[in-house]
């Protein structure tokens, strides 16, 4: 695996003895067994409107809404309070939203979206990255000016211009992958497919890819002088071989320490992109958030739910970022890397 | 005996924010196929600049600015190219980078001081010396250029190895390479010990290991820059009676560079000393622990306590060498300040003459072709002032 065995001992060894890391085991593993069997656990079709079951409140949030209308009786304005009751029921544990969607089960394939996005988003920024700041580390002088002036210039780019501009070039460009539990016949086609929105992915890579590049080039930096390298220089070794065989194995706890980090922020760049409804699909928590925005005063769940969602997802992924920096801190990990 | 490496007038300087750095001053030697040359002088006098000078390797402040190093390698001599050619002898400092590249490992190899931070912490020793078998395999295969057609190392297998890192990259073959090298080194249980981390090696098999590396492209110029520095005393014996061996199997040339000169009476066949980047005196080894003619050499054989020499008792050196920058440096013998046979002659910036007859002894020191004179003496200390009131 991508770990030395001393690394991976680094790992058990504070998973065994603090609890956070545990803890955002936990979590995460949920979200993961969430998403991968939304089609299992979801109770309903994510995208089916019931219009007569709308606004149902969550289990336990069974409740009285008092309307308020004006009406015109015998030429006097009267103020009429009609108050009625809607009751929570079990076949939509989280409630529905405003045209009846199950609240579970926009929760559960929303996962999908938010880790796909999360995932896929922080391995195009790891291609862009990495391989930059390697380089430029490496190399130095004009060189590194050149990436990583390129860098400051997209850095300094908004990534909501960005995400505008892109979606005006391309459209959604949304990638429709099978899901496999449909294609195998397990369970019935709820949505049949995953909806991967291939703009979004491509936005939050440009976006975060600087972030990897720098911590990148720092630890090509310092490894450059290691005096391995210059071992490896005296028996031939070329720059690339250096670069793959030698900077990339040694700078890699960082990277992996960061680009955890980056799966939690990208997660929340796409619900913020999602919001605003740049990821050609509806079933995404950012775009659920937005759907409940009008409905906060009435109804708090539509909102509420789909954002503790996002919060549960970026904490449970900081907690394993933290578990991975914790174990793996190049000062008490002599072969995690670092260089002189 | 035929020579290997001429080093004529080589020059290297370092470019840092306070001024350029003299490393290396207008040094000459040669090296002769199958001899060991060693290389003395104190610390920052310019060793290890003249080693990496030779193999190419100086960082990127540091570059040769004059001077050419003559390497004998016939085939290189007959290919056509923009390097200058010489006979049969190439200037390595003419050949582009990648030519350079080529003949690392293959023709000139290097063994460093601290052999624990000269292997990779994250990769097996054993890999580590297949690599160094497998440039010598590509370049034998298709001199002047170690790409592999099975291989490469571009933009694209950089993004695979980030998101995939642990691809094996050595064949069969070189491993089993690797552990007959390890074995020729004469360390133990060379098959297992291949598997292991440098972590897991002590110092002296590591330092082995590091000349297995190095020798793995069967090359013909050793560059040793204080191989046994960091070794324990008796570890330091047996690392260089090694070296010695591969040397007489072999025919390899080495260049040993050490502050220690009963390392150098040892296993030696000539020497140079240098001080303050110049190469101040150079001879065979028994001419320079019985005739040294300039005094930091005379200082540096009675530092060295159990050495029987017939040369005149000098007063150990005192005093610090003069900084490198080109405004620290004396207008006159970089040496003077600490000379205790100074004298108003060497206000001038001595030559290197041969001394005597020999022409394979020489100094760069008015003693030479002079004897001393001590009405014309300098104060101690008074070619510094000479020097500050100069200025
Ligand atoms: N990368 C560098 N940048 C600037 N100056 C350097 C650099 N490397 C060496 N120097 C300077 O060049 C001079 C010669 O250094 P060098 O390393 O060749 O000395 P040395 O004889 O090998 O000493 P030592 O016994 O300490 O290894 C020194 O004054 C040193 O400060
Ligand atoms: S030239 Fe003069 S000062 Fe320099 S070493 Fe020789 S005698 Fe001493
Ligand atoms: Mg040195």
């Amino acid at each position: 695996m991508m770990f030395t065995p001393r690394t991976r001992r680094a790992l058990r060894r504070t998973l065994r003895r603090q609890l956070l890391p545990k803890l955002g085991v936990v979590l995460f593993g949920l979200l993961v067994v969430g998403a991968l069997c939304a089609p299992l656990l979801a109770p309903h079709d994510p995208t089916t409107q019931q219009l007569d079951e709308k606004l149902r409140p969550p289990i336990g949030f069974s409740g009285q809404t008092e309307q308020t209308s004006s009406q015109l009786v015998d030429g006097e304005v009267k103020t009429v309070t009609e108050t009625t009751t809607i009751s929570a029921t079990w076949t939509h544990p989280l409630g529905t939203d405003a045209l009846g969607r199950d609240m579970l089960s926009r929760v559960l394939y929303g996962a999908r979206t938010s880790l796909l996005v999360g995932l896929l988003g922080t391995t195009v920024a790891a291609i862009i990255g990495v391989p930059t700041g390697l380089i430029a580390g490496y190399y130095g002088g004009r060189i590194d000016d050149a990436l990583m002036r390129s860098g400051d210039v997209m850095l300094a780019f908004p990534s909501l211009v960005l995400a505008v501009a892109l979606v005006g070039l391309f459209g959604t460009a949304t990638v429709r992958i099978p899901d496999p539990w449909v294609v195998l016949g397990i369970t019935p086609a709820m949505p049949a497919h995953v909806v991967l929105p291939g703009t979004v992915v491509l936005v939050v890579g440009l976006v975060n890819w600087v972030w990897l590049a720098r911590i990148a080039r720092g630890e090509a930096m310092g490894l450059a002088n290691a005096p391995y390298v210059l071992a490896a220089r005296s028996v031939g070794a070329s720059d690339r071989f250096i670069l793959r065989r030698h900077v990339l194995p040694n700078a890699l706890t960082p990277i992996l320490v960061l680009a955890t980090i980056q799966v939690a922020t990208i997660i929340l760049l796409e619900s913020a992109l999602a919001f605003l409804g740049f990821t050609g699909t509806t079933l995404s928590w950012g775009f659920d958030v937005s759907q409940g925005r009008d409905l906060l005063s009435t109804a708090w769940w539509v909102t509420t739910i789909p954002g503790f969602a996002i919060v549960f997802a970026v904490f449970a992924v900081n907690l394993i970022g933290d578990w991975f920096r914790d174990a793996l801190d190049p000062g008490i990990d002599a072969d995690g890397g670092g260089g002189p | 005996m035929t020579d290997l490496l001429r080093a004529r007038d080589l020059t290297a300087r370092f470019d840092t924010e306070d001024g350029r750095v003299h490393a290396v001053e207008s040094v000459s030697f040669t090296v002769e196929a199958g001899e060991s040359f060693g290389l003395v002088g104190e610390s920052g006098s310019g060793k290890s600049a003249t080693a990496l000078s030779i193999a190419g390797l100086l960082p990127a402040a540091g570059t040769i600015t004059g001077g050419s190093l003559w390497f004998r390698t016939p085939e290189l001599a007959a290919t056509p190219g923009e390097h200058d050619v010489d006979g049969e002898f190439v200037d390595l400092t003419t050949l582009p980078a990648n030519a350079r590249r080529s003949l690392r490992g293959t023709e000139i190899a290097m063994v460093f001081q601290d052999p624990m931070s000269s292997f990779d912490p994250s990769a097996t020793v054993g890999s580590q010396i297949a690599k160094a078998v497998e440039v010598q395999q590509r370049a034998s295969a298709r001199p002047r250029s170690t790409r592999s057609k099975t291989e490469t190392y571009g933009l694209g297998s950089l993004i695979r190895d980030s998101l995939l890192p642990t691809r094996s990259f050595v064949s069969e073959s070189s491993r089993e390479r690797a552990i007959e090298l390890l074995e020729r080194v004469g360390i133990p249980d060379p098959a297992r010990r291949a598997e292991q981390h440098p972590t897991e090696f002590s110092g002296g098999m590591l330092q082995r290991a590091m000349i297995a590396q190095a020798i793995a492209g069967k090359p013909r110029l050793l560059l040793a820059d204080e191989p046994t520095t960091a070794l324990d005393v008796t570890i330091q014996a047996q690392i260089l009676s090694l070296l010695n061996e591969i040397q007489d199997d072999t025919g390899l040339s080495v260049v040993l560079i050490t502050h220690d000169l009963g390392v150098v009476a040892h296993h030696s066949d000539r020497v140079g000393v240098m001080y303050a980047g110049e190469l101040v005196e150079r001879a065979p080894i028994d001419r320079l622990f019985d005739a040294p003619v300039h005094p930091y050499t005379q200082g540096l054989l009675s530092a060295v306590p159990d050495l029987d020499t017939t040369a005149t008792p000098s007063p150990s050196l005192s005093g610090r060498m003069t900084g490198l920058h080109a405004h620290e440096l004396p207008e006159g013998c970089y040496f003077a300040d600490r000379c205790p046979q100074a004298m108003t002659d060497c206000r001038a910036h001595p030559e290197e003459r041969p001394v005597a007859e020999t022409d394979r002894h020489s100094a760069r020191c008015v003693l030479t072709d002079r004897a001393f004179d001590p009405d014309r003496a300098l104060e101690p200390g008074a070619a510094h002032e000479m020097e500050r009131d100069h200025q």
